[in-house]
């Protein structure tokens, strides 16, 4: 059963009072993607043919799947919020490992990725060979700003993978339950925010 | 406050792959300049139906809504100016010092 802290006056405001604030701090985290998918934007409109030759030489099928994945695992923790409105403790438990199980395909494949662009010479930095053939510097600025934005949402990834093993930690101990399920709400609020920079990343630098 | 359904969620979540797959169609087409719009347009409303039966924003009370259109604005502001500054330079100048041979006036160049 969930309680209530005694500065507020019901469950009811104090739910609302937390999703506030997760509101206040998500939108504080999209404004440091906005950052730099301003940055992108700029070096794009002044660098718009070595942009497109970066993007014809990035791994689209691995990105395009990782795509699907991350919306996939979407799907299953905003599933798990109702499920476990509705009692369904085994249920919610069975979800949020799903959303942890694509979360971490989603790393694995990335990391296939960063593999690949490795083994043909392309580092962070404008580091590697392949600058060492193509030094032109709107290439280099795609590269760097590709790692620079998905090493960024990575490093997010990650820490949405804890929060929902939390979660499901917390659900399986009945911590977390159907009086308590706005606690799984904030936590499928930060794992949509991974989603949906990535939703920004993905036609950046994968799509023509 | 209005409290989704878990119909709906599902319903938003097959839209939201279904614009996947269209944008991922688009990508292997070339449209120009319309390629780009079109990717970032179709993101946006991704992220729009995620925001709203995900992140359960159309049962939200008018604070929170109000807290993520004024990110979304402050997002937009900056995207519109950083690219309206970096579209509308003059070209760089010409990176030629003035005593480059180049630009010397040859021996037999008759001056006013």
């Amino acid at each position: 059963m969930a309680e209530v802290a005694e500065h507020f006056e019901s469950l009811a405001q104090q739910v609302q009072a937390t999703k506030l604030g997760m509101a206040i701090f998500l939108a504080s985290e999209a404004l440091i993607f906005g950052a730099f998918f301003a940055l992108t934007a700029g070096y794009q409109t002044h660098y718009p043919a070595e942009f497109r030759e970066g993007i014809a030489h990035n791994t689209l099928l691995l990105g395009s799947i990782n795509t699907g994945v991350l919306i996939v695992s979407s799907i299953a923790i905003a599933c798990a919020v109702h499920t476990l409105r509705g009692g369904l403790r085994r249920t919610t438990a069975l979800l949020l490992a799903i959303t942890i199980a694509l979360g971490c395909a989603f790393l694995a494949i990335k990391l296939r990725e960063y593999f690949i662009h490795f083994d043909e010479g392309i580092f962070p930095g404008g580091q590697g060979r392949f600058f060492r053939e193509h030094p032109e510097v709107g290439l280099m600025s795609f590269w760097n700003l590709y790692f620079l934005l998905t090493g960024l949402h990575i490093v997010h990834l990650v820490v949405g993978i804890g929060i929902v093993a939390y979660l499901l930690g917390a659900v399986l101990r009945r911590r977390v339950d159907a009086s308590s399920a706005h606690a799984l709400l904030l936590g499928g609020m930060y794992w949509q925010l991974v989603d949906s920079m990535w939703m920004f990343i993905w036609p950046l630098f994968y799509l023509r | 406050m209005k409290t989704l359904t878990l119909t709906t969620t599902l319903i938003a979540g097959g839209g939201i792959l279904a614009l996947w797959g269209a944008n991922w169609a688009l990508g292997t087409t070339d449209l120009g300049s319309w390629s780009a719009v079109l990717a970032i347009a179709i993101a946006s409303v991704q992220v729009v139906l995620g925001a709203l039966f995900f992140m359960e924003l159309a049962g939200a009370s008018t604070s929170i809504v109000l807290s993520f259109l004024t990110g979304l604005l402050m997002f937009g502001l900056l995207i519109g100016f950083l690219v309206s500054d970096v579209a509308t330079r003059a070209p760089e100048p010409s990176t030629q010092p003035p005593t480059h041979p180049a630009t010397l006036p040859q021996a037999n160049e008759r001056w006013p």
